[in-house]
């Protein structure tokens, strides 16, 4: 499978300032692809880019092996995108709205229907999007997004604004989507909706790429070991104590009253314990603790600031 | 590449938007009253002997006109894109497979629509009832009048949106789009007052018709005056202005440069929009 | 029966004879005899008809085309059937009058000759008490003349000179600033009627067009018109000279001036309409050195000016209605002692002009507690005398302006014009020159005037208008019905 979506040596300056500072980046034909980033690291600049609002200072962006220029109005149609905020046309109704997007892409009122059942506006359709919710508005923008069934789906920011179970069910819809083979490109400073929903992701900083590829990836890339916590009963503690000089596995272990533990890769983590097993060791209780993408990030922040 | 199908989606949107939102049902209804008591007072002042001059109605109906349609084009046509962009919407409406050509010439068609709709209903009801009520009007006049309203509200419209295109957010673009308003109607004429004020009757005309040309409402005004009271009633020092309005070469400068007014702001709004990506 | 007359005959014979010489003698001029004249009967000339009538004889003249010049030296009724064509063939005058008490109706009377010097005439006239009636005067260069003429009676004629669309493009030719101020004004026309040192004649119920001007009073005095509708000529009355006339109730329509009153005095004239006189130089009524006269019951409407002062003095202006003109009453200060009153003045784009910085000596808008109606008054009456407490005062910077700079009159119903007159409605700082109105009413005053129905649009077009509207609607419907369709889908 080849890639959705290629950028090269992308950059955009405003006058001075660059907001997008060189940047390659790769997603893969049917994955979900998260961009992280604070504020002001230019997700916004890039995503613009992406979509094709914005025009690069250089560099180029491949969408499906396609370029921005004659060939725009195609480029868009393989596209789906969803603001980070946006208010639609208060006294358009939901229907109203939709079919407006279905004509200009050229969709049938057919599949308006179907889109509005997916979001569950299909109650609400003739009313007054004026009065829709933060929540219905979004979903509303969602129908919109993927109504013309876009091979990418650009998702801007796409939890803000929710409730707790608007964030499970839009988390369904996307995996939804992703399982029919749409591939989601979304950003978001959410480190744990990341981490749950994408495969591959890009950290930006400064308008620059910090980091990307899988969790594992960078968690090797930056040297993040799972900690695992062992706990054995008190009269065992001797015995492995005496075990330590000998055996290389034991060797890792830190002992503190009667509970052992070690840093390893995560891959390691099965093989250290049934080394532990083999050796005779009881083991009451265990705990792993493999290092989340709060920590990647954390450490991919810390890195950027001391080479900075 | 211009598709029309996309043109009149968007034109149809922003009809359909313009129809539900309550200025263009509470602008035709003040219209048509304000049409209505005018024609209905100024004829009743004259009831006497039974001649109803018309004219004169007309000519204050000119003055509503004036203040009224600019403003009302001027508003509504400003805080179209400039609204779409400051909620967000303008962002979605591009990332569909249309151009930016497309949204400007949708978005002028659906409000130039709205709009002449408005004027229509306003000036046909008024008309309606002064035909069954009082009667008496030169038809060619009132149609001539009701067109050249609608050219002016068209010319302005034209303008907003331009207006609308430079600005980002709805508030500064109405700020903007009544001070063109402003100008346009009041201060360019003070200008032009005490310029036509200056003695030397060969500076002054050729003087006053570049001023003419330059503003659309007031070469819109001067027409229908013209149309109503013939090329005397600006007296003779203007002859030469007023005949060479009225001579065929007249016409067709005036044709062309209403004709400039009109598709000149909106080619020019198309122009920056396709380059401007600061939203 | 028969034997009552043989006896009769039988027995008086003499007397029989006496009857029959008397008969000859006396009946003679009081029955008068009728001669005919037609192309294909005994007679074919009206001058041999004239030659061979006796004074009181009528001569009827048979359709047809009759050349040459006629002239009238007795006192002879000329009857035309059915407008038989006397065409005086381009020299001199058509007919001549030169006998008293002749009547001639019933003619088309062509082809004067064209000498302004000679005054040259469809018909002339020299003597008295004639009447000149329902005759069409088509095409001469005066249609009639009356030299030092009295007492006529002229009735019911068409006159009518050049069509005015040829002169306008006589006039085209030499296309300099003010060419076209107004088609009529060029052109070597001689006038419709025009009556030199002729006084006390009735003139009623004609009609004049396109003539240099319609009715021309020279040296005349003494003199009635009444009825008359003139349309299309320089002057629609021209006075010169000419006083102690009247005229009523006469119709003048799109004239360079309605009536021209110049160096006369006590002229009265009632109940006519002045209306359309639109052009650079135009006026409704035009009083130039013209005093001691009076004007009631007018009507002034559509004209670039309704009434013009120049020199002019004690004239008084009363019960007239001024309205819809450009500007209402323009007031030269050289005019003085003029008194306006009771006039409705409704809808001038300018009520009263004047030459800047003043109104003119005794000239007053008010008399005896009683003043105009003007429709621009903004006072109030408390008392409900139907008299405004606070005087009207004319004129707001704007109007002062076009007249300093007649330029300025480009901006004529601009916003900024009206802003000019609500700022100073609002801060009368600017010293204006006004007109002065101390008591004004409140209400229009009820006049009695000319009927102006045939002013109104005809009826049908308001069936017309109502369906242009219905049309409008239609439109606005169609276009808000295409939207409104969709939402049901």
């Amino acid at each position: 499978m080849g890639y959705i979506l290629e950028v090269n040596n992308l950059e955009k300056n405003y006058g001075d300032f660059v907001a997008v500072n060189k940047i390659n980046m790769r997603v893969n034909q049917g994955e979900v692809f998260a961009l992280l980033g604070h504020n002001g690291a230019g997700k916004s600049t890039l995503i613009k880019m992406i979509l094709g609002l914005v025009n690069p200072t250089a560099g180029e962006i491949l969408i499906d092996g396609l370029q921005y220029g004659p060939k725009s109005k195609d480029i868009k149609n393989l596209i789906g995108y969803l603001p980070e905020r946006m208010n639609f046309y208060d006294n358009l109704s939901a229907w109203e709205t939709l079919t407006f997007y279905a004509k200009l892409k050229g969709v049938s009122s057919a599949r308006c229907k179907e889109a509005l059942e997916q979001v569950g506006l299909a109650e609400v359709k003739h009313r007054r999007v004026g009065a829709f919710s933060k929540g219905m508005q979004q979903r509303l923008g969602l129908a919109q997004a993927i109504i013309h069934r876009p091979k990418l789906l650009v998702l801007d920011e796409p939890t803000t604004g929710l409730d707790p179970i608007g964030i499970l069910e839009l988390k369904e819809m996307i995996r939804t989507w992703n399982r029919e083979g749409t591939t989601i490109f979304f950003s978001s400073h959410n480190l744990s909706d990341v981490q749950e929903l994408a495969e591959n992701m890009a950290i930006m900083n400064s308008g620059s790429m910090a980091a990307e590829g899988s969790l594992a990836k960078l968690k090797h890339d930056y040297k993040l070991m799972t900690r695992i916590e062992v706990r054995v009963s008190t009269d065992q503690i001797a015995m492995i104590s005496s075990l330590e000089q000998g055996a290389n596995t034991m060797g890792q272990f830190e002992i503190q009253d009667n509970t052992l533990s070690c840093y390893c890769e995560s891959q390691e983590k099965m093989a250290i314990l049934q080394s532990l097993l083999k050796e005779g060791v009881e083991i009451e209780d265990f705990t792993v603790e493999e290092p989340g993408l709060d920590l990647v990030y954390q450490q991919v922040m810390k890195q950027l600031h001391f080479s900075g | 590449m211009m598709s029309g199908a996309n043109v009149m989606v968007i034109a149809e949107k922003e009809l359909l938007e313009s129809m539900r939102s309550r200025w263009l049902v509470t602008f035709t209804i003040i219209f048509g009253l304000l049409a209505l008591l005018i024609s209905f007072f100024g004829l009743s002042g004259m009831g006497v002997g039974g001649y109803q001059g018309f004219n004169r109605v007309t000519a204050s109906l000119l003055n509503l006109v004036l203040y009224l349609l600019p403003l009302i084009a001027l508003v509504i046509g400003s805080s179209t894109i400039a609204g779409e962009k400051e909620v967000g919407s303008l962002h979605v409406l591009l990332t569909q497979p249309v151009s930016k050509s497309e949204v400007i010439i949708g978005k002028f068609l659906g409000l130039a629509l709205a709009l002449t709709a408005s004027i229509l209903a306003g000036f046909g009801s008024a008309g309606v009832v002064i035909a069954w009520k009082t009667g008496t009007i030169n038809i060619v006049d009132y149609l001539v009048f009701v067109i050249l309203s609608i050219v002016l509200t068209l010319v302005f419209l034209s303008m907003s949106l331009l207006i609308s295109v430079v600005t980002t957010r709805r508030s500064q673009a109405v700020a903007l789009a009544i001070f063109v308003w402003f100008f346009t109607i009041l201060v360019y004429d003070f200008l032009a007052i005490g310029i036509a004020s200056l003695q030397q009757v060969t500076v002054v005309v050729p003087l006053l018709l570049t001023l003419l040309l330059l503003n659309p409402a007031d070469m819109v005004r001067v027409l229908v005056i013209l149309q109503l009271g013939g090329e005397e009633t600006f007296g003779p020092t203007l002859a030469a202005l007023t005949r060479m309005m009225g001579s065929g070469s007249g016409e067709v400068l005036l044709g062309v440069v209403l004709f400039l007014w009109l598709f000149g702001p909106l080619g020019l709004s198309v122009w920056i929009f396709s380059r401007k990506q600061d939203y | 029966m028969g034997k009552q007359r043989k006896r009769f005959q039988a027995n008086y014979p003499g007397l029989i004879l006496g009857v029959l010489f008397w008969a000859l003698v006396w009946t003679k001029p009081i029955q008068a005899q009728t001669i005919e004249v037609s192309p294909n009967g005994a007679i074919t000339s009206i001058n041999e008809a004239i030659a061979k009538a006796e004074p009181g004889d009528e001569i009827t003249v048979q359709p047809g085309v009759y050349k040459g010049q006629v002239l009238i030296d007795k006192s002879v009724k000329l009857i035309g059937l059915n407008y038989p064509k006397i065409e005086g063939g381009n020299i001199g005058d058509a007919i001549t009058i030169k006998a008293d008490s002749v009547t001639v109706q019933g003619f088309e009377v062509r082809g004067s000759g064209r000498r302004l010097e000679h005054s040259d005439a469809g018909i002339k006239i020299y003597s008295k008490k004639n009447i000149i009636k329902d005759n069409h005067i088509l095409d001469n260069l005066f249609g009639l003349y009356l030299n030092k003429a009295s007492q006529n009676i002229l009735e019911g004629n068409l006159i009518q000179g050049l069509p005015v669309q040829k002169k306008l493009e006589k006039s085209q030719a030499d296309d300099n600033q003010y060419a076209g101020l107004h088609p009529a004004f060029e052109g070597d026309g001689g006038d419709g009627i025009h009556l030199f040192a002729a006084s006390e004649n009735m003139v009623i119920n004609n009609t004049i067009k396109d003539t240099r001007d319609g009715i021309y009073f020279n040296y005349a005095s003494d003199n009635q018109l009444i009825g008359n509708r003139i349309s299309n000529v320089r002057y629609g009355i021209h006075y010169m000279y000419s006083d102690s006339n009247t005229f009523q109730e006469n119709t003048l329509l799109n004239n360079v001036a309605g009536a021209a009153l110049m160096f006369s005095k006590d002229i009265t004239f009632t109940e006519n309409i002045f209306a359309h006189s639109r052009g650079h130089r135009s006026y409704g009524l035009l009083f130039a050195t013209c005093d001691d006269s009076l004007a009631e019951g007018n009507i002034f409407i559509d004209n670039t000016r309704g009434a013009f002062f120049d020199v002019s003095l004690r004239n008084e202006f009363r019960n007239n209605l001024v309205a819809s003109n450009d500007v209402g009453i323009d007031l030269i200060s050289s005019s003085t002692d003029n008194l306006f009153v009771g006039n409705n003045l409704i809808d001038n784009l300018q009520q009263v002009a004047m030459i800047a910085g003043q109104v003119g000596d005794g000239n007053a808008f008010a008399k005896d507690g009683q003043g105009n109606y003007w429709n621009d008054y903004r006072g109030f009456d408390l008392d409900r005398n139907g008299i405004g407490d606070i005087p009207y005062l004319s004129g707001d910077p704007f109007t002062y302006l076009m007249k300093k700079a007649p330029a300025v009159r480009l901006f004529l119903n601009s916003p900024a014009a009206t802003a000019l007159e609500f700022s100073e409605r609002m801060f009368p700082i600017i010293n204006v020159p006004k007109v002065k109105d101390s008591y004004p009413y409140v209400e229009p005053i009820n006049l009695q005037l000319p009927n102006l129905a045939e002013f109104s649009v005809p009826a049908s077009s308001n069936k017309v208008l109502g369906g242009y509207s219905m049309a409008m609607l239609l439109v606005a419907g169609l276009i808000f019905y295409r939207v409104r369709k969709q939402r049901g889908v």
